[in-house]
């Protein structure tokens, strides 16, 4: 009995390793308010005006059948790949410099985090390097729109 | 039931081990197969860890102990230039990527660019594909040199590369407004947030590259499907109209980045070749 017991518990250690080994997280974080203030004021600076839903309003009801957060992060993860577990955001996206325009576009906004991406001018400092990438998926077409690093 | 002697024999037509069984009888056979499984799961978590290993070696050649920038292309440093034009070939882009590894520091790019005289100050526009991406995509990058802000920015443009295509990219900087604009066959990407009069030194250079971050990446294209490079040309007024630019040498930082003119100044090609 006591070896059976042993072998249990050998065999969940075993199952464990190889899971924590090789798994493949799908789930997601969804943003709090105060990430979401900290994102749209990195972005600013940078041309992108991302603005929340309209109060009470749902992406359900702003887009018809958008492909939803899961969708948008596999999306996200497959075209720029990563590292930490990803942040979702859900909002309006506005790019008046854009030819042609991105106007107030209901987005599933992915913040890919846990990177070390350092600018094609050189070699960076630890304080210069940008550690997220934000991806910008249309909600209701589920194609990624645009993507910028941020520190 | 027959037994015969003790020096082994059979039992009901069974071979008889004259040393017993190797395994007590009374260890459960559930217990037998249990360290078995077990045994074998830590062989092959170990086979596939190892094998991973070799696959990172045999696979990637990157040399993480060796990040630098590394340069294919030319510059116009003979003019203060405002804006930068080039048409350019849409390339794949091999990288020495360490699968698994998202971490690394693996990169390549192919620009056009407005460069300020210091390092990092620069506005460019082209393609590029970083460790983790599937693909290249077009994509805008300015820097005012400093660690604090306004800093430096990566834009990725999706749906524009696509593999043996072209595009025009320029970088042209606006004497109203006094910022820096990009944009992609005539279309506007984007600006400068901010302005390199402030924040960047004069005089500014044209500059025409394919850039690398490892030494096992490659710079797009191959010697039978080449990056070319043509309607290269600047500004060096404000407003000003397209000129070729001047004091254009092309230059490699690795054996493996090559080119070559087509016609000179205006159309070159880049390629890696191993």
């Amino acid at each position: 009995m006591k070896r059976q017991k042993t072998l249990i518990v050998g065999l969940g250690a075993a199952v464990a390793i190889l899971a924590i080994t090789f798994a493949r997280p799908s789930g997601f974080v969804t943003a709090s308010p105060s990430q979401f203030e900290a994102l749209t004021a990195a972005l600013a600076p940078h041309g992108m005006v991302l603005t929340g839903l309209a109060l009470g309003q749902t992406m359900e009801t702003a887009v018809p059948g958008p492909v939803g957060g899961s969708r948008a992060m596999e999306v996200a993860v497959a075209t720029y790949g990563k590292v930490a577990q990803p942040i979702v955001y859900e909002g309006r996206l506005t790019m008046p410099d854009q030819d042609p325009p991105i106007q107030s576009v209901p987005v599933y906004a992915i913040q890919l985090g846990g990177l070390n991406l350092a600018p094609f001018g050189g070699p960076a400092s630890e304080a210069n390097l940008h550690r997220e990438l934000v991806v910008f998926v249309d909600a209701a077409s589920g194609r990624v729109l645009v993507a910028i690093t941020v520190r | 039931m027959t037994f015969i002697g003790a020096g082994g024999g059979t039992v009901a037509g069974q071979v008889v081990d004259p040393r017993g069984p190797l395994v007590s009888p009374s260890t459960p056979k559930t217990f037998r197969v249990g360290v078995c499984c077990l045994i074998s799961a830590f062989l092959a978590l170990g086979a596939l860890v190892m094998a991973g290993q070799a696959a990172v070696r045999a696979a990637t050649n990157c040399d993480d102990g060796d990040v630098w920038n590394r340069f294919d292309g030319n510059r116009s440093d003979a003019q203060r230039v405002y804006a930068v034009r080039g048409k350019i070939r849409d390339r794949k882009i091999n990288l020495c990527l360490d699968p698994g590894n998202t971490d690394n520091d693996s990169a390549a790019s192919i620009w056009v660019m407005v460069a300020g005289w210091n390092a990092f100050e620069y506005a460019q526009v082209g393609y590029a594909r970083i460790a983790g991406m599937a693909a290249p995509q077009a994509f805008i990058e300015y820097n005012d040199g400093e660690n604090v802000a306004p800093g430096w920015a990566r834009i990725f443009l999706p749906g524009i590369w696509a593999d043996a295509a072209q595009h025009t990219y320029v970088v042209d900087y606006s004497g109203i407004t006094g910022k820096l604009y990009f944009s992609i066959d005539g279309l506007n990407k984007g600006s400068m947030p901010w302005s390199p009069d402030f924040e960047w030194s004069t005089p500014w250079e044209g500059q025409f590259y394919a850039e690398t971050w490892d030494l096992g990446d490659d710079v797009p294209g191959v010697a039978g499907a080449r990056a070319d490079w043509s309607l290269l040309a600047v500004q060096i007024a404000e407003p000003g109209t397209w000129v070729n630019p001047e004091g254009e040498q092309l230059t490699s930082d690795l054996t493996a980045y090559k080119n070559g003119w087509t016609v000179w100044p205006t159309a070159f090609q880049t390629w890696t070749q191993r």
